[in-house]
């Protein structure tokens, strides 16, 4: 049974699927929206990047799991 | 023909010759021959274009001098008046690049600039040069770019591992980006050449004619696109050699 | 003297022309140039944040804990070079912001045709 904690973090990084998707998604809105109303699109500036790191926090999260199952794996 | 069709083969570098320095391999590879004559070319082609100087310029003339203007401009753009002795180094930096780029897009050439010991080695050269114009210039000073102004102590127990944590990044992401840059271009651009070769043997003729309708204009746009990033990579090198300067020479911020 | 004159004669052209031509071909690559270095510097901050806390873990054998505040703490820098660099680039077009956007967007879309 050994090297199943490889396999395991690999299953991890599926969580940067999603936030890829998040992110794409959240770019995709504010360009969506300063193209209909450019002049309020710098005011929500700080909201995009919040919302961007909200987002890629959720991927990172899968990210540390995958990387503490391979460099610092409890059982192992 | 297996061999063709690896993705990886193109990157490979061969010993020329063997060199030893102590226990140190030195040997001249196919690499530094690559790049040796990247930099004959650059010379040749620059003490071509300068040797006879008019004032109203040639066409060898004009390109040398919208070459060497386009990295002036930057080196203006972002240091201002302080950049200025460093306009020679960003613009043999620039050059180096878009020449091992250039020389890299044509097929049996080997592309230098996708190893990470050629990137790697120009970033670090790069944030080196930086710490020691900075330390020059500000001396002890300059470590306070870990320390923003203006931040509660508390707060910078945070803040400056995160400044270290941000300075670090630099030469890492300077030279990553470069490598995979160029590494993933041409390994999409060979990846796309072998659905050629594997349609023809999996489908005969069939195969054939849909690999040179189908998958034909995709390598040449490929191409095309290869070509404006090997100028970007360049530029954009150039370009952040500028910014990070502007740490050791500008303003604090 | 008259040198001189021809010098500012030289740059008030060159000026003119840059104000001209900079925005229609520069347009396309300062953005896919600008994505690039934005992806890669929050890569790049994330990645030492990890390799800087496994260090940590491995001298001070804190196990996980070292890891995972240094790749918080290195998602924290990756945010904030984004930041810098977006606001910086936000900042660079401001003057004259009304006329240009559905210029450039035209010039953008110009540029990837052809290339």
């Amino acid at each position: 049974m050994q090297g199943l904690n490889f396999v395991g973090a690999g299953l991890a990084c599926l969580a940067m699927l999603g936030a890829a998707i998040g992110v794409g998604n959240i770019f995709a809105s504010y360009l969506d929206g300063a193209m209909r109303n450019p002049s309020a699109a710098p005011a929500q500036f700080g909201n995009l990047i919040f919302g961007f790191a909200v987002t890629e926090a959720l991927g990172i999260f899968g990210f540390a799991i995958a990387l503490i199952l391979i460099f610092a794996a409890p059982g192992a | 023909m297996m061999v063709s069709t690896d993705p990886m083969h193109q990157f490979k570098i061969g010993k020329l010759f063997d060199l030893k320095l102590g226990d140190l391999d030195i040997s001249f590879t196919t690499s530094a021959l690559w790049m040796v004559i990247g930099v004959l070319l650059l010379i040749g082609f620059l003490a071509l274009a300068t040797s006879k100087t008019s004032t109203v310029p040639g066409r060898m003339q004009s390109l040398a001098e919208i070459w060497y203007g386009f990295i002036a401009g930057i080196v203006k753009d972002v240091n201002h008046a302080p950049g200025k002795p460093f306009v020679p180094l960003v613009f043999s930096l620039f050059s180096f690049i878009f020449i091992a780029n250039l020389i890299g897009m044509f097929p049996y050439f080997l592309t230098t600039t996708s190893h990470i010991v050629v990137t790697g080695f120009m970033a670090l050269f790069t944030i080196s040069l930086v710490i020691v114009v900075g330390v020059m210039k500000k001396g002890f000073g300059f470590l306070k770019i870990f320390v923003p102004s203006g931040v509660p102590f508390v707060l910078l127990l945070i803040v400056t591992p995160i400044e270290i944590i941000s300075f670090l990044s630099r030469p890492i992401s300077l030279g990553m980006r470069l490598f995979a840059n160029m590494l993933g271009g041409h390994v999409a651009l060979k990846v796309f050449a072998g659905f050629v070769p594997s349609l023809a043997v999996a489908l005969g003729g069939i195969g054939m004619l849909m690999g040179g309708v189908l998958v034909m204009p995709l390598i040449v746009g490929v191409t095309a696109l290869e070509f404006l990033v090997a100028f970007l990579q360049a530029y954009v090198f150039a370009m952040l050699t500028c910014v990070y300067l502007n740490d050791a020479l500008g303003e604090a911020h | 003297m008259s040198h001189d004159d021809l010098n500012k004669r030289i740059a008030r052209a060159q000026a003119e022309i840059d104000a001209r031509e900079r925005p229609k071909y520069m347009a396309a690559g300062k953005g896919m140039g600008l994505g690039f270095r934005m992806a890669s510097d929050f890569a790049a901050a994330v990645l030492v944040g990890v390799v800087l806390g496994w260090g940590l873990d491995a001298i001070f054998g804190w196990s996980p804990w070292g890891l995972i505040s240094g790749l918080m703490l290195g998602f924290v820098a990756g945010v904030r070079n984004v930041v810098a660099t977006a606001s910086k680039a936000n900042q660079a077009p401001q003057p004259g912001e009304a006329t240009q956007v559905p210029e450039r967007g035209k010039a953008t879309k110009g540029e990837g045709d052809s290339a």
